[in-house]
């Protein structure tokens, strides 16, 4: 994180409260959330693309959204990294698959309440997400991974696989279930 | 048609955006309606949230920053709100402020009113003066013993026809003078008639024809005994050559007994 992170991300400056900011056309209240977010969509941009000027590019796109349509983030509809880390997901598939950017980012709701909003509490939850990821069998998380990060349908997984359609989807589901445990544990 | 399990089943492919469009739409139609899967997509967005925060780990460069905020800077100013969350009798004082405008605003509205009646009223009372004024000559006009009255006619109209009988019951004599009668054909004359007082039929007191200048006289001595009956009134009509033993209608001229006109 830069040094600006450190400056602004202050704890009790929560997500809500910069996003009411922004709505007020406060560029700070953007910059903090800059801050705050830029690693999780870049990396999960770099995840999928493989390459730092379209993650750039993604980065840019996201929070540019968000300045512009604020008030497209509702906060009692989640967490607003959590929203992010998918918004950035889809964006990228978007580019590998290359269409036309499609996903309204009103259109994701995300139902996790995690605290990502200062900095320990934002590194020690990833890290515990990590390994529960590692844990993950690899027939599960394999499939997992192509069809999230790689943008591969399920019909090419299995073909890739040399698996059944229907195990991978199975299998694609199970791996999700045992990631969803992982937090509410 | 797809039933319920294939559509949850189908929940995953619709999060991750692999789902058909036509079958997304369809799933997007359900989901405005049920409930259930749209908890189970919040929740499958959130295991995909989990998993790509597990893909956390290199930093953005800064220049990514500094292009954001430029990008921002370039963007229409937008106006500032300021969203405040305010319990309901904060809201007082700016409903009152908004009442007393009103209150304010139809005071004035009267006051502007009054000052446009005020402004009019010299010119109104003015001319009240003129009218009145004018009603007091005009009423000492016409009552003034100084005002001189003249009556005027028409030059070129008609004289009307009139004429003055005398009737003398007990003698049995009749005097009967008329003017401005218009001459008549040949075959035609006047005929006075006397309306008895009892009620009875008129009864035929004579023909005669005007001369030159409209006049006609008629006199009458030693009338006959049934003829001396009080009269009501008399009446002159236009009846053949020779009268007749009933008047022929329109009446020329009529006269009440005692109401003959002045000469």
């Amino acid at each position: 994180m830069s040094s600006a992170t450190s400056r602004k991300d202050q704890p009790q400056v929560t997500d809500s409260m910069l996003i009411s900011r922004i709505r007020s056309g406060d560029e700070d209240a953007l910059a903090a959330l800059h801050d705050r977010y830029s690693q999780v969509v870049y990396s999960v941009a770099m995840r999928v693309l493989g390459e730092t000027t379209q993650a750039e590019d993604i980065l840019q796109e996201i929070f540019l959204q968000l300045w512009r349509n604020p008030q497209t983030f509702d906060s009692n509809r989640g967490s607003l990294g959590a929203w992010l880390a998918v918004i950035a997901r889809h964006r990228a598939i978007d580019y590998v698959r290359r269409r036309r950017p499609e996903c309204g980012i009103e259109d994701v709701i995300v139902a996790v309440d995690t605290r990502l909003e200062q900095t320990t509490d934002r590194s020690m939850i990833i890290a515990k997400i990590r390994a529960a990821v590692e844990r993950l069998p690899i027939e599960q998380r394999k499939p997992l991974e192509m069809a999230f990060f790689e943008g591969l349908t399920h019909s090419e997984i299995s073909s890739k696989r040399g698996e059944p359609l229907g195990t991978v989807k199975t299998r694609i589901r199970a791996a999700l279930l045992s990631l969803r445990k992982v937090l509410a544990a | 048609m797809r039933n319920h399990q294939q559509i949850i089943d189908d929940l995953v492919l619709f999060a991750m955006r692999e789902l058909p469009e036509q079958q997304a739409s369809e799933m997007r139609r359900h989901l405005e309606d049920c409930d259930a899967c749209r908890r189970e997509l919040s929740e499958i967005n959130s295991d995909m949230a989990v998993l790509a925060l597990s893909s956390v780990g290199p930093t953005p460069p800064q220049r990514s920053r500094e292009r954001l905020l430029t990008a921002v800077k370039a963007e229409p100013r937008r106006v500032k709100r300021f969203v405040m969350h305010r319990p309901w009798w904060s809201f007082v004082p700016s409903f009152a402020a908004v009442v007393l405008a009103i209150f304010g605003l139809l005071l004035w509205r009267e006051n502007t009113g009054l000052h446009r009646r005020l402004d009019a009223f010299p010119q109104t009372s003015a001319q009240q003066q003129a009218d009145l004024e004018r009603a007091r000559l005009v009423l000492e006009a016409l009552t003034s013993p100084e005002t001189s009255h003249f009556a005027l006619v028409a030059t070129k109209s008609q004289p009307v026809p009139e004429g003055r009988a005398s009737y003398l019951e007990k003698n049995g004599t009749l005097v009967f003078t008329a003017q401005h009668l218009p001459s008549l054909p040949l075959e035609k004359t006047y005929q006075l008639w006397l309306i008895p007082a009892t009620g009875s039929v008129p009864m035929p007191f004579g023909i005669f024809k005007p001369d030159a200048h409209g006049d006609a006289s008629l006199v009458l001595t030693k009338i006959d005994r049934e003829k001396k009956v009080p009269a009501k009134m008399f009446a002159v009509t236009v009846e053949p050559e020779g009268g007749s033993q009933t008047p022929t209608m329109p009446i020329i001229m009529a006269s009440r007994w005692g109401t003959a006109p002045s000469s």
